[in-house]
């Protein structure tokens, strides 16, 4: 099952990010994934919850990415370190997958963890992102991100994922 | 399968016992082990935190959720060809090895007997401090030899 999924640039500011499958005792409504991304700070008494979440999850990913950058192994003929790109960080209740791309923006889903890889779904929603964002002349730049909600992005990545195996549980 | 380093991190986040396995470890002074040990014993305080909150239905597990609070952190990291894995006793000790192209299984029981010899070389050694740096000559060489036990099977398989 998909909890919820992350957008970031390479200075962490938060791009986008919305919740699914939430269940319907929550504070932020039972409607948080159909609307919940763009409008960041929507109304809910769990917003400020919410953002220090956004923060600690980006945080751990830049942290886990200087960590497994002195771990990795030499490569035995170059005496290299070998790229290790940080995939998945599995704790007991729920899994993170993180894909980097070239640029530094992180997209970052969390999943329960019976779900092993998301690699190639998170390299698909950034196919996604590229065409329907980066491609798009009705991006405009607000608060230091990016103002997305003009685009089909939203759409689309649900549509995609709604389509993925183990979505729901 | 090459296993590369392992460490032991007591409940307040200090290193105790670091080591390497294989020359396709990267080499890393006691600084750098000092740090990772307690970078990776606060990124596994704020995994718990970070991850979603849990959906009312999975809340149902009283038995699960009883526990969880204190142990639920990081457990195992895949990074390409890097695999970490950490185990987190009811104690609060942390015992984090990491590999290159490993399965998971064999470096549970690996973890698992490296926690048999812990307690056997480094617990029961009645001048052993607890909370302090674990040396010995038993348990360097009881770790090793869980390690290296692991790695012939796992090449075995594959």
């Amino acid at each position: 099952m998909i909890y919820s999924f992350y957008i970031y640039r390479r200075d962490g500011v938060c791009l986008f990010k919305t919740t699914y499958n939430a269940t319907e005792g929550d504070n932020g409504g039972d409607n948080r994934g159909d609307n919940g991304g763009i409008n960041r700070g929507i109304n809910g008494g769990d917003t400020e919850a919410e953002d220090e979440r956004e923060k600690l999850v980006f945080g751990m990913a830049f942290s886990l990415k200087e960590l497994i950058g002195q771990l990795s192994p030499m490569d035995g003929n170059t005496q290299q370190q070998i790229d290790c790109p940080l995939g998945t960080v599995k704790t007991r209740s729920s899994t993170m997958h993180t894909y980097e791309t070239l640029t530094g923006f992180r997209f970052i889903i969390y999943t329960d963890p019976s779900i092993n890889t998301m690699q190639h779904h998170l390299q698909a929603i950034y196919r996604i992102w590229v065409d329907k964002v980066v491609k798009s002349p009705l991006v405009k730049q607000k608060d230091g991100g990016y103002d997305i909600s003009d685009t089909e992005f939203e759409k689309r990545a649900k549509e995609y994922l709604e389509k993925v195996p183990g979505f729901r549980r | 399968m090459t296993f590369l380093h392992l460490f032991i991190v007591n409940k307040s986040g200090g290193l105790i016992y670091s080591t390497s396995f294989s020359p396709s470890s990267p080499p890393l002074n006691t600084n750098d082990s000092l740090r990772i040990g307690s970078t990776f014993h606060s990124l596994h305080a704020i995994a718990s935190q970070a991850s979603p909150p849990p959906s009312s239905s999975s809340q149902n597990y009283p038995p699960e959720s009883l526990s969880s609070s204190s142990s639920d952190g990081i457990e195992t990291i895949e990074a390409g060809p890097l695999t970490l894995r950490c185990l987190q006793t009811p104690t609060g000790l942390k015992f984090i090895l990491t590999a290159s192209s490993s399965s998971q299984t064999s470096m549970k029981e690996a973890l698992m007997e490296i926690y048999a010899v812990y307690a056997d070389f480094a617990m029961k050694n009645p001048f052993y401090e607890l909370e302090m740096p674990v040396r010995g000559d038993k348990f360097d060489r009881g770790v090793r030899q869980a390690v290296m036990g692991k790695e012939g099977k796992g090449g075995y398989l594959r």
